[in-house]
């Protein structure tokens, strides 16, 4: 199945690319997508902490809503899913 | 005796009689109090009772600097000024960049403290020492940007002008003032303060040498912070993109004020005036702090908008006056920024008392009968530009505008749900049920209706404290430890306004153990983390006291707003709300107040037990420090 990834602020510098496609298997999670996304280093630690947990401070919405309304990281994913991953914003 | 970081002087100047005098303070009290909002604090408790009209001679308008304005570091271009506020009758304060605090240090003074009225309108001249008050009838009427041009030519070209213009003037209760055009007291209508005294402005310029108390120490210690943070990740975005690059992610997490913070999402409306697009078309160039190395603010290049002589919109004016009334014009942003800055009126206030103007007129409330023919329409930059200007100069409606949304709420019954405020102050542009760590400053800040007073945003985001324990933030949407956290942020910020200190440095890496280091560089202190956390919990314990005194009821008004009582239905934040009276009991609890009011133990601790008795505290500080 595909889905669709939107990188926003300084993640889009990290992972190159504002959007992307993303080819998973049936029944693949969010930490499945991200363990996929995250191809090298950079992209690993800006997402996963040392211990390998997603970071608190990274925000992502499935469809435009909070992952923490489904099953957080484990959250299923269907076909045509739009996946948003923004990092910490400070401005105020 | 201070070995560093002060002066131990406060100018003291009574307009109404035209003296002028010094107070002096010595170490122990600095220690105490620190100086900036904590200093202020102090000055302000003592001197200001509830008999004392916020907009009469009695109200004490205090701009304070602290221990890093005698350092030439970066992030100490910034001051603090307070007074009782005008908008709310509470405690009001704001903190801003520009040349003032460390020019006022550099002139010989920690502080200067300003009561009383002027016969007829007049600036304040302070220069190495010494002070003068001068005739400033000519200038009265000129906006922010003419007054500046003219103190600068006619004075000191190099001198920092903080200025009003006609919003302070014209008495609008949520005015701000200009620093060089470029930082803006915002909050609590320090502006109209002024206004009030007939003083259009402070002109200061300083050439002498603030003591140290160990220059070598402060300099090793601060290459290695300073290399450290020019290094961190978040120094070089904010510094490339700013802060409109904020304006599209929270659009997307749910944190955006959107209709007044009715609307769920705005994505297409969002994307035109956030980054890249507001980068781009605008021509943005960085227009940093005096001394700052990441340089947050913007200025316009593309003569497209010109005269555009004051900074670019930041993410909270974006945020206010742009998606809260769902405005994706930015020319329109732009003119009416570029409007307030000149006028002096702030812009998170405009923006909350348009929300609540345009959701009554929507609602049929308010009529074109009632604005001269303007139709207050959502997405209306029109409207916008031209109820700025009546703000400012208080014509028809906008004169009910300018007194605030309590005074608008109270002249149309029923409105309350369209009016986001706490104590009669606008909320900032994060909305709290996106991050839960926001409920504290949204319900419970001292000054009001606030973004700042306590970020606990940053809790959630990771931004911890470890020196004091703070190891590991919650989830956004989880509910533990946002009522401690609300707490301890809280005392946190104050400490930082009080060194003073643009606390974005801290998401730079600048850790809370660094400020300390600096901070015991420049002054010869051993104060210890834990210490730092105590001072500012003691400055909010003294601004709580000052609430109380003026008449506060914290079960009354430490209330979240009942359109945040009800979850987005899409959405970055859908289906969330923050359990708030849970995390306020937490956040109580965490402080020692008692449904808000401070313990006898919480006092004594923090060695303000004389507060409870308002007689007693001005007693207590009048043996602190001695006026001529
Ligand atoms: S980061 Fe922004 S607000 Fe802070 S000192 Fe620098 S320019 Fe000023």
């Amino acid at each position: 199945m595909k889905v669709k990834v939107k990188f926003f602020a300084a993640l889009k510098e990290v992972f190159g690319v504002e959007e992307r496609e993303v080819e998973l298997g049936k029944g693949a999670s969010i930490k499945d997508l991200l363990d996929t996304l995250c191809d090298s280093p950079r992209c690993r630690q800006s997402v996963f902490d040392d211990s390998g947990k997603l970071k608190m401070r990274i925000q992502i919405m499935k469809n435009r809503l909070p992952i923490q309304s489904f099953d957080g990281i484990s959250t299923r994913l269907e076909e045509g899913d739009v996946i948003s991953i923004i990092p910490p914003m400070f401005a105020g | 005796m201070l070995k560093g970081g002060y002066w131990g002087k406060i100018l003291w100047v009574d307009l109404s009689s035209k003296k002028i005098s010094e107070a002096t303070f010595d170490e122990a009290f600095a220690r105490k109090y620190l100086g900036g909002v904590g200093l202020a604090t102090r000055i302000v408790s003592e001197h200001v009772t509830r008999n004392t009209n916020p907009l009469g001679p009695g109200n004490v308008l205090v701009f304070a600097t602290g221990p890093y304005q005698a350092a030439n570091i970066a992030s100490a271009g910034r001051c603090s000024c307070a007074a009782r506020a005008p908008l709310s009758g509470y405690w009001g304060e704001a903190n801003a960049g520009g040349h003032i605090g460390p020019e006022l240090k550099r002139a010989g003074f920690d502080a200067v403290v300003i009561t009383g009225r002027a016969a007829s309108p007049v600036y304040l001249w302070i220069n190495d020492g010494k002070a003068e008050i001068r005739d400033a009838s000519s200038l009265w009427g000129l906006d922010a940007v003419e007054t500046t041009a003219a103190l600068k030519e006619s004075v000191d070209a190099k001198a920092a002008v903080s200025c009003i213009g006609p919003g302070g003037e014209n008495l609008v209760r949520f005015a701000c003032i200009a620093n060089d055009n470029h930082g803006y007291f915002g909050r609590g209508g320090m502006g109209a303060v002024m206004g009030s005294k007939n003083l259009k402005a402070l002109v200061i310029r300083g050439t002498l040498k603030p003591p140290i108390a160990d220059e070598g120490k402060l300099r090793e210690v601060y290459k290695e912070i300073l290399a450290r943070a020019k290094d961190a990740p978040f120094t070089k975005d904010n510094a490339e993109h700013g802060q409109a690059s904020a304006v599209v992610p929270r659009e997307e997490n749910g944190l955006l004020p959107m209709k007044n913070f009715a609307m769920d999402t705005w994505t297409e409306g969002a994307a035109k005036i956030g980054t890249p697009y507001f980068t781009e078309e605008l021509q943005i160039k960085r227009w940093p702090c005096p001394a700052c190395i990441m340089g947050c603010h913007r200025r316009i290049t593309n003569p497209k908008y010109f005269p555009a002589d004051t900074g670019g919109p930041e993410f909270e004016t974006l945020g206010m006056i742009g998606s809260n009334l769902l405005i994706d014009d930015l020319g329109a942003i732009v003119r009416a920024n570029e409007m307030a800055n000149r006028y002096t009126i702030d812009t998170i206030d405009l923006g909350g008392v348009l929300g609540w103007a345009f959701e009554c007129y929507e609602h049929g409330l308010i009529t074109k009968e009632d604005t001269d023919g303007i139709a207050l329409e959502w997405g209306s930059g029109d409207a916008l530009i031209k109820m700025t200007e009546k703000i400012a100069r208080r014509e028809g409606i906008g004169n009910l505008f300018a007194e605030g949304l309590r005074a608008c709420v109270d002249h149309i019954p029923g409105t309350q749900l369209y009016a986001q405020e706490s104590l009669g102050q606008t909320v900032g542009a994060h909305d709290p049920r996106a991050f839960w760590g926001q409920t504290i400053t949204t319900i419970a800040s001292t000054r009001g209706g606030c973004h700042l007073h306590g970020f606990a945003e940053a809790f959630d985001l990771g931004a911890l404290l470890p020196e004091i324990g703070i190891t590991e933030g919650t989830d956004r949407f989880d509910v533990a430890k946002k009522g401690y956290a609300g707490a301890i942020y809280q005392d946190i910020q104050q400490f930082w306004n009080s060194l003073t200190w643009c606390f974005f440095y801290f998401f730079s890496g600048v850790t809370l153990a660094d400020q300390v280091n600096m901070l015991n560089a420049i002054t010869g202190w051993d104060v210890t983390p834990a210490e730092a956390q105590k001072m500012g919990e003691r400055i909010v314990c003294m601004q709580q006291v000052f609430n109380l005194n003026m008449g506060m009821v914290p079960e009354k008004e430490n209330v979240m707003q009942e359109r945040f009582t009800k979850p987005h239905k899409e959405g970055g934040a859908a289906g969330k709300v923050p359990p708030w009276q849970a995390i306020l009991q937490e956040y109580w609890e965490t402080k020692d107040w008692a449904k808000g009011v401070p313990s006898k133990a919480k006092l004594a601790e923090l060695g303000l037990d004389k507060l409870e008795d308002k007689k007693a505290l001005s007693a207590a500080v009048a043996r602190d420090y001695k006026k001529d």
